[in-house]
């Protein structure tokens, strides 16, 4: 009588399988025996024992009872079929296709080393529509993020394989008496491993030639709740390829292969013997064996020792932190519920070397216990860079904007610092000053870095009244009072440590001259110079109390009366134009907008030459004397050789004056018209004639004398 | 419970009226009955597929505007590669965003022109049965702007004429893939892969078909107009051919050609030009 579906209820382990599909078949090892000189044989002769092998597909409404066997080797499996039966079998292969839309449907296979024993039974099962069956669309599918996710997106479609090498072995007279050789003495398990592919849009053909790490988890979940079973496939990426073809979709497919399959572990208490880092501690739980990781919080435990499956034991990393435990296998990972405490030894601070320095200059602070160095401030808010090289030192390196005081180093992952006991004095750095002259009592700004804890400003070496920083510039700014004195040079600026530095260009003292007693004078005339900061480091010094003023084309020595008054006199040969104070160097002249305009001063002869005789054609003479640069005219008077009387103009064009004034040239005047007739022998040393010089608001006539003497007519004489 | 006359809808695609005769929607989920061994009868109906749905219209075609015919003239100038955004289509307040796999219609002279356009739709549907709300207009140019088969016409560059024939069918099939991603009932995108599109002639002109085939535009020679680049379709009365639907013909090729007489009819030749996208 033929039966139908119905009536072939399938239990595994003595649950009900929600099967649409099931076989069964038992196959003997049989081979012909032939004897020599015979083509026929008549005797088949078992070579093995018998395989079975039951095939299912089924539905799951939670978690598969057949999926544990993947990992659990222990016992057998006991299968029952419409009233067949067997109790030897061993998951030889399971697997499973998922796609975004139907019921979730596993394919197993389970060889069994025995005869299928029982019969079939007409019986059937009423339908049970309690049941809420796994579907593709509630489940989800996602890459294993200590694996690369790469290509593991946007998935369409993935399937799952597992398969086990299950290998009988028989010994003379195994198995029951009614049945020799059926069953084994035992059985082996062999080769596991589980591969996955994956069908997503990811397109690329990276893939290196030792593989990549992958690893996809695909999580059993109905509608609003949390995940009832998970498959997980980690391991190597193996092959990937790219389809297209016309009317369907550009997919990738990768194929990752997983050669050891462990049952996934679980934690289930964590033991410390102490608190601290570094401390002993047990891991107790399932499935331990063969950790590929085992993590404290966010720190590889590197000392650990696997006891048995449900023990490791090992020792906290010296970094650790107050976490979460993990341990992870190739079967996954398993994450502590509750966090492991962790107290730490405090940190110390016993040198800082050096304790002076620029930004970026390498201090190494030397200590106990730096672990989780997350910060070391160089003062309030000045974080410096830094490697922690050991538990013990660290390499720091200060900011721009570090200040004096104690170096500051934290853990922020341990909430602790501490503070070193020595203090540490960033150097300063000049980069610029503005304005580049001063006044005394003026104020200039400075550019740099480093400027807190400065305990001196020195202009040219000489202290400045008052300095300060600027605030809000992180200590790269100050303000420095100009001293008095010759403050000319380089500006130095000394922290705390007695470190000093000095600007890169010299600062430049200034004067200035605010008034003069008079703008109009005549040679010996007393001028008095009004101004600032008339120093003697500051000006040229011609003698002990004499520094040299500039008056246009002339200089002479002022007399220093006080820092902010210079007298002198005008001196002979001055031009009019601007005067100035030379500065120290004599390189320059401060200058000023005084001018100086040369006044009108009278004129005086001292010798006329010649001074006797007659007048002659081509007179030409000088006059010597005082203030002779003014003169415009010369009026020649006296007696020609026809003993008459004369007077001649000679104009300004025939007197040549030097710079001085103390003489004047009569050059090339031919007015003089000489007599006819008969010239009187060779002058007579009674001749005399006069000369009257003008000059502007000046006329000084002189009368030369036959002694020689020069008699004034009008005007005066030196 | 409310009725609602005939009258009393709206139909709309992208917030246009359509001048409908009819539209239907229709939906369906992937339910399968779950049957294992060993039980009887089914232990429950599952989803095994996804869910599809399908908006159907019959409607007025319109030589002023005409959303799928826009849709249509719009593949044929820029094929994208990239997803196309879906069309939303509402029928009496019930509101499906689908993608158009149908465009069809008939003209044969002395008639209006009907089409029928077909929408599939891979998300459900959303929002209620409601009256129309009145601020529709269905016929913004009147009856003026209906097409006709009376002005069915021919266009080459740029000039036209009308044709003799008995009546002219176009259609316009596209075919959507959806993708899902495991987790998901929805598809995250929606690709285009391709269209067939039809054109019909029947007149009383035979020409024969060339093993290689022959491009349409050289095939359907009317009088002295050779080199069509269009059937076109205007309104009743002298039509004005900046109103004018033009489906353009230039890559099409003759797929079929037949002769057919009854008795008591003109003798009729058929011919249908394809093309594909």
């Amino acid at each position: 009588m033929f039966y139908t579906f119905k009536n072939f209820p399938v239990r595994i382990d003595g649950r009900e399988i929600y099967a649409t599909n099931a076989s069964l078949g038992v196959e003997a090892s049989l081979s012909e025996n032939f004897t020599t000189e015979s083509r026929h044989s008549e005797r088949y002769v078992p070579t093995n024992g018998v395989v079975g092998s039951a095939r299912i597909t089924y539905y799951i409404t939670g978690a598969d009872p057949i999926k544990p066997r993947i990992y659990d080797e222990t016992g057998t499996i006991s299968g029952y079929f419409g009233g067949l039966y067997f109790n030897s079998g061993y998951l030889k292969s399971y697997s499973f296709n998922v796609a975004p839309h139907g019921i979730a449907r596993i394919s197993s296979d389970i060889v069994f080393f025995e005869q299928l024993k029982g019969s079939q039974v007409n019986q059937s099962l009423p339908p049970n529509t309690g049941y809420d069956y796994i579907k593709y669309s509630d489940c989800s599918i996602s890459p294993i993020s200590s694996y690369s996710t790469e290509g593991l997106e946007s998935i369409i479609e993935a399937s799952f394989s597992f398969s086990s090498d299950i290998e009988p072995y028989y010994t003379a007279q195994s198995g029951d008496a009614s049945d020799i050789g059926v069953s084994p003495s035992f059985v082996r398990y062999g080769k596991k491993e589980i591969t996955c592919e994956v069908i997503s849009d990811n397109l690329s053909g990276n893939l290196p030639f030792t593989g990549k790490r992958m690893g996809i988890e695909f999580s059993i979940k109905k509608p609003n709740t949390a995940t009832l079973d998970t498959f997980s496939c980690s391991g190597t990426m193996t092959s990937r390829s790219i389809n297209s073809s016309v009317g369907n979709l550009i997919v990738s497919s990768i194929q990752i292969k997983q050669s050891m399959v462990d049952p996934g572990p679980a934690i289930t208490g964590i033991t410390l013997n102490a608190s601290a880092p570094g401390s002993f501690v047990l891991i107790s739980g399932y499935n331990l064996q063969n950790p590929t990781r085992v993590m404290f919080g966010d720190r590889y435990a590197h000392n650990y020792y696997v006891t048995n499956p449900n023990l490791i034991s090992g020792i906290v990393p010296h970094d650790a932190i107050t976490g979460y435990l993990t341990v992870e296998t190739y079967g996954g990972k398993s994450t502590s519920t509750t966090p492991y405490n962790l107290s730490f030894p405090a940190m110390s601070i016993n040198a800082i070397s050096p304790t002076t320095g620029t930004s970026g200059t390498a201090v190494m602070i030397s200590g106990n216990n730096f672990y989780r160095i997350s910060h070391v401030y160089f003062g309030i808010n000045a974080l410096g860079s830094f490697n922690n090289i050991n538990s013990g030192i660290i390499m720091a390196y200060p900011p721009i904007t570090a200040q004096s005081g104690y170096i500051k180093v934290v853990a922020t992952g341990r909430n602790a610092y501490v503070n070193s006991t020595i203090p540490f004095f960033p150097s300063p750095i000049i980069t610029g000053f503005h304005p580049v002259t001063g006044m005394p009592w003026e104020t200039i700004t400075i550019s740099g870095i480093n400027f807190s804890g400065t305990v001196a400003v020195k202009f040219n070496g000489i202290n400045s009244p008052s300095f300060g920083l600027v605030a809000g510039t992180n200590g790269q700014r100050m303000t420095a009072v100009v001293p008095t004195g010759y403050v000319r040079g380089y500006i130095q600026i000394t922290g705390m440590s007695g470190v000093s530095t000095y600007s890169t260009s010299n600062f430049f003292a200034a004067l200035a001259i605010t008034g003069i007693s008079n703008t109009v004078g005549i040679p010996g005339d007393e001028i008095l110079l009004s101004g600032v900061n008339f120093q003697s480091g500051v000006m040229y010094q011609e003698s002990l109390e004499f520094y040299r003023v500039k008056l246009n084309n002339v200089t002479t020595g002022f007399r220093w009366v006080s820092s902010g008054v210079l007298s002198g006199r005008l001196p002979p040969g001055f031009i009019s134009g601007p005067i100035g104070i030379m500065e120290r160097d004599g390189a320059a002249v401060y200058p000023n907008t005084i001018y100086y305009t040369l006044g009108n001063a009278p004129i005086a002869v001292a010798f006329v030459s010649p001074n006797r005789g007659y007048m002659t054609s081509n007179y030409s003479s000088f006059v010597d004397g005082e203030n002779l640069n003014g003169v415009t005219g010369i009026y020649l008077s006296g007696l020609d050789t026809a003993n008459l009387g004369r007077t001649y103009f000679i104009p300004s064009g025939n007197i040549k004056s030097d710079l001085l004034g103390k003489r004047l040239n009569i050059v090339n005047y031919t007015g003089i018209v000489q007599p006819t007739g008969t010239y009187a022998s060779p002058y007579t040393p009674t001749g005399r004639f006069s000369v009257r010089l003008v000059s502007s608001g000046y006329s000084l006539a002189v009368q030369t004398r036959s002694s020689g003497r020069l008699e004034i007519v009008s005007g005066s004489l030196i | 419970m409310a009725f609602f006359k005939y009258n009393e809808v709206d139909v709309l695609i992208d917030g246009s009226g359509v001048a409908a005769e009819s539209a239907t929607i229709s939906a369906e989920n992937g339910l399968s009955p779950v049957i294992i061994l060993g039980r009887k009868g089914n232990q429950g109906q599952f989803p095994d597929s996804p869910f599809i749905g399908d908006i159907n219209l019959s409607y007025l075609l319109q030589t002023t505007f005409d959303a799928p015919y826009n849709f249509v003239n719009s593949l044929r100038t820029s094929h994208q590669t990239t997803t196309y955004a879906p069309h939303t289509v509402v029928v009496g307040g019930i509101t499906g965003e689908g993608y158009l796999s149908n465009f069809s219609f008939q003209a044969t002279p002395n008639n209006p022109v009907y089409a029928r356009a077909s929408y599939r739709v891979f998300n459900q549907f959303s929002g209620f049965l409601e009256r129309k709300r009145g601020n529709i207009n269905y016929l913004p140019f009147g009856a003026s702007g209906i097409a006709h088969g009376y002005s069915l016409f021919i266009t080459s560059t740029g000039n036209y004429s009308t044709v003799p024939t008995y009546q002219f069918d176009y259609s316009f099939d596209a075919e959507w893939e959806p993708v899902y991603v495991i987790g998901s009932v929805f598809p995250r995108q929606v690709q285009f892969m391709g269209a067939k599109e039809s054109f019909r002639l029947v007149r009383d002109n035979y020409t024969g078909l060339l093993y290689s085939g022959s491009y349409a535009t050289g095939y359907f020679n009317f009088g002295n107009q050779s080199n069509i680049s269009g059937i076109g379709l205007g309104q009743l009365g002298t039509p004005t051919y900046n109103a004018i639907l033009v489906f353009d013909i230039s890559g099409a090729q003759v797929k079929n050609h037949s002769v057919e007489v009854q008795s008591e009819d003109f003798i009729r030749i058929t011919t249908e030009a394809t093309n594909y996208y």
